[in-house]
């Protein structure tokens, strides 16, 4: 992928990513975790969230920073970065809501023909997994690196 | 903290937070592992795998 995106500070063992979003709302503090949810397949979950001076991190407010896309590319870079430490292996993600997850889906659609390039992404709908189409409203999605 | 040349590093470091120009690598990341945001992701996240498991269609790819 090669679009615009954040720069992060990268923690020593590659499964914590933080970024600062810049715009109207000022900046933000994006944190991205990954954690081992299974070994068999081996799988990972991706978290994302803002976290506030106090420390708390939440991803229930929509930030309205004006930079969607760009924090969407920064995540996707996490995935990239986070592959190259601990291999190609699916990648669990979904928001906090149903709402936060149709975001994540919109900007995968958005940015599809970069996405495509790099990811196999699946969506979860109607019970089952299939591969990712537009304009439908997934319950979370898996991502696995080409 | 000071360094010993009577720098604030912690004045440094925001510094730095506040111009990131590069990916940095750092061990001075957050844990975040017994955060209770990600833990509850994490736990949510492993709930929805048990029930809905990835298909072996796309296992074999």
């Amino acid at each position: 992928m090669n679009l615009d995106r954040y720069h992060y500070i990268i923690a020593d063992d590659y499964q914590k990513y933080v970024f600062y979003s810049s715009g109207p709302q000022g900046r933000i503090k994006k944190v991205v975790t990954y954690t081992k949810l299974s070994d068999t397949p081996l799988t990972y979950n991706l978290a994302f969230g803002d976290e506030n001076a106090a420390g708390v991190v939440d991803d229930g407010v929509v930030s309205n920073n004006q930079d969607r896309d760009m924090v969407l590319a920064t995540v996707a870079s996490t995935i990239n970065l986070f592959c190259d430490h601990y291999g190609n292996h699916f990648i669990y993600a979904e928001g906090r809501t149903p709402v936060r997850t149709r975001l994540y889906q919109m900007g995968i659609s958005r940015l599809w023909q970069e996405i495509n390039v790099d990811f196999q992404v699946l969506g979860f709908v109607n019970g089952d997994w299939e591969d990712f189409q537009h304009n439908v409203n997934y319950e979370a999605f898996l991502v696995k690196r080409k | 903290m000071y360094n010993t040349k009577g720098i604030d590093m912690s004045t440094v470091k925001k510094a730095v937070q506040d111009t990131l120009h590069a990916d940095v690598v750092s061990d001075k990341v957050r844990s975040y592992a017994d955060d209770p945001y990600f833990v509850k992701k994490t736990e949510k996240a492993k709930e929805f795998l048990r029930q809905h498991p990835i298909p072996e269609r796309y296992l074999k790819k």
